[in-house]
């Protein structure tokens, strides 16, 4: 029920703000394809997107806003050059997406093989200090100590 | 603290001063005799046994008895010797164990336990290699020895105590009479002690009842007090008789005797007695104790009544035609009986033929005895061939022909009250204990009390006694076993542990001492608790060691070593022992390896192990103990160990996703860059958005 009202008042808001509607749609189509392709729950990618798209956008919808906003203008401020440069912001977005998280990784695998080092470090130092009982993986008696092997005499 | 320490430091000095007392040939004991035990005194020593002469502070006269650790000398009767205070018998000064000083040691090299009475006897009215015929005037006997004889005797009967040497090797004329000749010189008769060797061990069989009297000294029982009167009826013969009627007899043709005639007849013989002691002889030398002279009845004669001989007394059985065994012939069941223990296979034959049956049946002719015999035969059938059958037929067989008399079982022979001394001393000289055992098993002293009849010994003490080994029997760890049921039935007993030789170990603080002793002179045993100690312990004092029995049983060196610090801890701190450097430094040396590995944490152990070192040097057990306390270390090493066993599952934890991620999770990583990178994307795009409002609405303004 939410979600169609809120979808009427959308649909509602883009009739009544017709030139706006047609300048995000067509400027805006690269991250709402992102949009469509990202199947992740929190949908980063389109986000990353289309925080850029829009702000190449932007320029052009103060352009259309500060003249009569109307359905011809907007017509007009859509062209071959200002289309390119809105989608170059999109295509900012996509390059951003992917060298950043390119870059993150590789940070976070460098940071797991220093704390794995640390860990097994850590490990050491324990078995030394308490023995290899305290590993786990041998038959202990009821106070932890090692039971004697079955060829002990 | 340090009162305690200076309190400490003042006994020890005493200590020293008081081991600097005396001459080279002397030592101190019990702070304030010193004995001298070069200079004998072999008159006054019992048995095997040395006295020696001992003098106290102001120069008075004494002298010591060393007990041997196979004698079992009374202890446990010296409270009520001293209670008594008769003045026919030598005031008891001083007992116990001689101390470990060093001076002590050089002159006693075994530990020994040592008393010390008044020296108040002269020569003794007899000695050995004298005829046993004194020959002395009735008159010096009633008038002198006799008085003092029946006084004492009166003394320890008030103060319940039974003497047991009462022989004329024990009457002793007054201090200073060195030779009695015919007895003029004697005012008064002195009886000897009697605390050193158990009831009757010292005395020679004539002057025992008869079924004392067949038994080694050892086996001889606790005694009853009918025994002392039968002794006196002896020792009065003995003075009075002109011939002795037993000369070149030997023990048993002497038991014989008394058998087949009575042991007054055996014991007078064809004497002509005085009249006055007729009638008190053939009273006091009775056979059936029910029959003999009371103390009571003595005294009424001492003071002058009449009184006769009580009627009655044993019936002894003959037989109408003698039966052969062995070589000889025999028309007394009770004499036959007593020739079955030593040849065990021909009476087992002798019954199982019948031939015995039809003895009885038709020869003796008894219905009684017949009754018995056929008791004593089904009760030992009831045990098939179970181990030992045939020793434990031919025993019962014998005490049903001679009712009242010794159980014998293989070598071991003894009065049922008497086992506990007689195992004690097979302990003692390290004899195989096994038929003990075993008897105990059968239950022949249960058989024996059953079938009885004079009553003469605490049934119920023996039976809860025998009950108690039996149960002991059952289990064979330390503390248990044969050994137990030395110190069960044998009170006297020191401790035996073969690792304590030279010592003698009546209580625990003894045990102790040793033990420090033992370390300090670097002879300590591998193991300081074996069969012996941990029986000796259990028994004399359950608290101090049956709480860690089962870890002394266990086969975990380190349960065995915490359980040994514990026991010896505890006696440390209840008896307030002192200072043992021996012992820390033996547990250091011994203990620690097993005592460390209980700790988990080896930090733990590195610093323990240096506090041990500290503590070894102060001889404080008890601190050393603290040091493994579970409450304390231990406690707190087993938390800690828990919880490093929690870490290291959790890291182990860390580990694996980590290397999973790192070597097979190609997205690993990715995620989180998307999130950065949808940040980096909205600052710039919100900064984007600022300039381009800041650019369009400045143009404007600046246009307009």
């Amino acid at each position: 029920m939410k979600k169609i009202i809120t979808t009427i008042l959308i649909a509602v808001v883009a009739v009544a703000v017709m030139p706006t509607t047609l300048l995000l749609f067509v400027g805006m189509m690269p991250s709402i394809a992102a949009y469509f392709i990202d199947k992740t729950k929190q949908q980063l990618k389109a986000m990353t997107v289309g925080c850029l798209n829009f702000s190449a956008c932007f320029y052009y919808w103060l352009e259309l806003v500060s003249s009569d906003h109307s359905l011809v203008t907007a017509w007009e401020i859509i062209s071959p050059t200002s289309i390119s440069i809105m989608y170059a912001g999109a295509i900012a977005g996509y390059i951003v997406e992917w060298g950043v998280s390119m870059a993150v990784a590789v940070v976070m695998v460098q940071s797991g093989k220093s704390k794995l080092s640390s860990i097994r470090k850590q490990k050491e130092e324990m078995v030394e200090r308490w023995g290899v009982e305290v590993t786990g993986v041998y038959r202990l008696d009821v106070n932890g100590f090692l039971l004697p092997k079955k060829d002990d005499k | 603290m340090s009162e305690e320490a200076s309190d400490q430091d003042k006994n020890q000095d005493q200590e020293i001063k008081e081991e600097e007392r005396g001459s080279s040939t002397s030592f101190i004991f019990k702070g304030g005799v010193e004995i001298f035990p070069f200079e004998q005194l072999p008159h006054l020593a019992p048995a095997s046994l040395s006295a020696c002469r001992a003098q106290g502070r102001r120069g008075e006269s004494f002298f010591a008895v060393f007990c041997d650790k196979d004698l079992f000398p009374r202890t446990s009767a010296a409270a009520k010797y001293i209670s008594i205070r008769s003045q026919y018998m030598a005031d008891l000064i001083a007992s116990g164990v001689s101390d470990l000083s060093k001076k002590t040691k050089n002159l006693l090299p075994e530990q020994k336990y040592i008393f010390v009475f008044e020296n108040i006897y002269g020569a003794p009215l007899w000695k050995e290699g004298d005829s046993l015929a004194l020959n002395m005037r009735p008159e010096l006997v009633k008038n002198t020895i006799l008085p003092s004889l029946v006084e004492m005797l009166e003394d320890l009967k008030a103060g319940d105590l039974l003497h047991g040497s009462l022989h004329a090797g024990n009457i002793f004329a007054p201090f200073g009479v060195d030779e009695i000749g015919d007895g003029e010189a004697i005012s008064e008769a002195l009886i000897g002690e009697c605390l050193s060797v158990p009831f009757s061990y010292a005395m020679p069989a004539l002057y025992l009842p008869i079924h004392r009297a067949n038994v080694s000294p050892i086996g001889r029982g606790r005694g009853i007090f009918e025994d002392e009167i039968y002794s006196l009826g002896v020792l009065l013969s003995v003075l009075l008789r002109k011939t002795d009627p037993c000369d070149g007899q030997t023990e048993r043709e002497v038991l014989e005797s008394k058998m087949t005639q009575s042991s007054y007849q055996a014991v007078v013989g064809d004497n002509r007695i005085d009249v006055y002691f007729l009638n008190a002889l053939r009273g006091m030398l009775q056979d059936d104790p029910g029959q003999r002279w009371t103390l009571e009845d003595v005294l009424m004669w001492v003071d002058g009544h009449r009184i006769g001989p009580k009627q009655g007394g044993i019936k002894r059985l003959n037989a109408n035609r003698p039966l052969p065994f062995c070589g000889k012939t025999y028309v007394r069941p009770e004499i036959l009986a007593l020739d079955f223990e030593n040849n065990i296979a021909d009476a087992h034959q002798l019954i199982t033929g019948g031939e015995l049956s039809k003895w009885i049946d038709r020869s003796v002719a008894n219905p009684a005895l017949k009754a018995h015999l056929q008791i004593a035969f089904a009760d030992a059938d009831k045990y098939g061939q179970k181990i030992g059958f045939m020793e434990r037929k031919v025993a019962q067989v014998a005490l049903m022909l001679n009712n009242g008399s010794a159980v014998f079982y293989k070598e071991v022979k003894f009065l049922p009250d008497g086992i506990g001394l007689s195992i004690g001393e097979a302990a003692a000289k390290r004899e195989d204990l096994s038929p003990y055992a075993e008897l105990m098993d059968l239950s022949l002293i249960p058989f024996w009390i059953e079938h009885q009849e004079r009553g003469a010994v605490d049934e119920a003490v023996i039976l809860a006694d025998m009950e108690s080994c039996r149960m002991s029997l059952k289990q064979q760890g330390f503390g248990y076993g044969v050994e137990r049921c030395v110190y069960i039935l044998c009170e006297e007993a020191p401790c035996l542990s073969p690792a304590f030789d030279g010592y003698y170990l009546k209580t625990p603080e003894d045990y102790f001492l040793a033990l420090n002793d033992l370390c300090i002179d670097g002879r300590a045993p591998d193991k300081i608790i074996d069969r012996h100690s941990s029986s000796f312990l259990s028994v004399r004092d359950s608290q101090l060691i049956d709480a860690y029995l089962m870890d002394i049983n266990s086969k975990t060196e380190h349960l065995k070593a915490l359980a040994t610090l514990r026991m010896l801890a505890t006696i440390q701190l209840r008896s307030n022992m002192g200072k043992a450097v021996g012992i820390s430094n033996w547990i250091v040396d011994n203990l620690s390896k097993a005592l460390l590995s209980r700790l988990h944490d080896r930090d733990l152990r590195k610093k323990v192990a240096g506090q041990l070192k500290k503590i070894a040097n102060t001889g404080d057990i008890v601190a050393i103990a603290t040091l493994f306390e579970k409450e304390t270390a231990l406690r707190q090493d087993q938390d800690s160990y828990a919880f490093a066993m929690s870490s290291y599952q959790s890291l182990l934890g860390q580990e694996k996703i980590l290397d999973y991620n790192i070597q097979h999770n190609k997205r690993y990583g990715q995620g989180a860059g998307r999130e950065v990178a949808s940040i980096v994307s909205a600052t710039t795009s919100f900064v984007i958005v600022m300039i381009l409002l800041f650019v369009f609405f400045g143009d404007k303004l600046v246009g307009g």
